[in-house]
């Protein structure tokens, strides 16, 4: 089993002193990038704030003694937040103080840093309250999950604009996106259509909403089964949906691929759906998100680099195997 | 193919200079000191690389002359090219199928004439 090689790409929280909360997550992306999509106010619009909101930036002067001022839209409902920076070391750490509109008053100063490890960067927050109770009330404020489901928006983007190599899939669907939508986020329908023509596939679990996981097994023609599993992210109905892919056994633990020892563990995935006048593009985009030796360079081989790379190599051998003909 | 020869066959060429080197040897046999000229690698670092597609069976040794030249073995690269269209087939399957229930769908919802 191999649950905890996903560790690094989900938020941990935990509680360094009776008026601090800690949190730590890794991003697979460079050092630099990371850290830009702090300060750059295109990138915050993306990813700043839980799943299904939208940010509007009224303030931000990223240099020591300027303000910032966010308001987090979610439905009707708005949440601003503030603050001024203390101190900005590119690429490693940000410094600022944090005020909730709810809870005037009561400010904060919260840090990030930003490590490079390998392929990822691990990015550690501290924030510092004035005392315990204030603490505490932001612990129980769900900050947590709204933190974990900002950060998971990061991740997405940061795999939009890296430049990652993609495994990709273009569909044009005679329905409108409606039901395309539904298709996939109804249990019943799911099940009419997932997997491929050539296996038995069963739904185990289904629960397509943000934080859930989707279960399903398929069973070869040989007898042999191969088990997988969805993690769900966002989901923006009902245009976008971001969910991690992994190959697990029927009790949702994470397993190696059956057919490849370098496959990764879990691949980021994004399905677009577009309305076309009644008709409907999905768009499917697939990347790497572990990191083990090999396995973001197997997929890259794989995909990434199908025209210049292994691609090339098979033109060439389909070459050599005519001229021997 | 096993499971495991495949991930050979595919760690190896994840390599550039793996697949650089295999991309010589499909014009033909080469000893191993004309291979290390374009790459300005040692021959010992040419050697290690040469073992791994030795390992996943993409190169094999002419035994020919003293001076053993690599020579390139198509089958692995066939087997795996034909697990990446399968594995592209996977997600088209899945596709078909949609679009075999969602006209299901639209059908159930065109009134009788």
């Amino acid at each position: 089993m191999h649950d905890a090689m996903l560790a690094p790409f989900r938020l941990r929280v935990w509680t360094p002193s009776d008026t601090q909360i800690a949190m730590e997550r890794s991003f697979r992306a460079p050092r630099e990038l990371v850290f830009r999509c702090f300060l750059e106010p295109e990138a915050l619009a993306r990813w700043w704030g839980p799943y299904g909101t939208r940010l509007r930036i009224e303030a931000h002067e990223p240099r020591v003694g300027g303000r910032w001022r966010f308001v987090c839209v979610d439905g009707a409902d708005e949440y601003g937040f503030g603050g001024e920076f203390l101190e900005i070391a590119p690429h490693e750490r940000i410094v600022q103080t944090f005020e909730f509109d709810g809870a005037p008053g009561h400010v904060s100063t919260e840090s990030a840093e930003f490590h490079q490890e390998g392929e990822l960067t691990r990015v550690t927050f501290l924030t510092t309250f004035a005392n315990k109770a204030a603490r505490d009330a932001m612990l129980s404020s769900g900050m947590e999950e709204g933190a974990g489901q900002s950060y998971d928006r990061l991740e997405a983007w940061l795999f939009e604009i890296a430049g990652a190599p993609k495994f990709e899939i273009v569909r044009r669907f005679d329905a409108p996106v409606r039901r395309v939508w539904e298709a996939w986020t109804v249990r019943e329908q799911f099940a009419r259509w997932w997997g491929p023509a050539s296996t038995q596939n069963e739904v185990l679990e289904y629960d397509f909403r943000p934080g859930g996981r989707v279960l399903y097994r398929m069973v070869l023609p040989n007898g042999g089964s191969m088990g997988g599993m969805f993690l769900m992210r966002e989901i923006v109905a009902p245009e976008r949906f971001t969910y991690l892919v992994c190959f697990a056994d029927d009790s949702g633990h994470v397993v190696r691929a059956p057919f490849a020892e370098n496959w990764p563990l879990a691949t980021h995935n994004v399905v677009t759906l577009s309305d076309l006048g009644g008709k409907t593009e999905l768009r499917l985009e697939s990347v790497p998100l572990t990191s083990q030796e090999g396995e973001a360079e197997l997929f890259r081989s794989m995909f990434g680099s199908m025209q210049a790379g292994f691609g090339g190599t098979l033109d060439l051998l389909q070459a050599y195997l005519a001229g021997r003909e | 193919m096993s499971t495991d020869s495949l991930s050979q066959v595919f760690g190896a060429l994840a390599d550039p200079t793996r697949r650089a080197i295999l991309a010589q040897l499909a014009e033909g046999p080469r000893a191993v000191g004309e291979l290390a000229n374009p790459y300005d690698l040692s021959g010992p670092a040419i050697t290690k690389h040469l073992k791994v597609l030795e390992r996943a069976g993409l190169v094999r040794v002419e035994r020919l002359a003293q001076r053993r030249p690599r020579a390139l073995r198509a089958e692995p690269l066939r087997e795996a090219q034909v697990w990446l269209e399968r594995y592209r087939r996977f997600w088209e399957q899945s596709f078909d199928r949609l679009d075999a229930y969602l006209q299901e769908l639209q059908t159930e919802d065109t009134p009788d004439a």
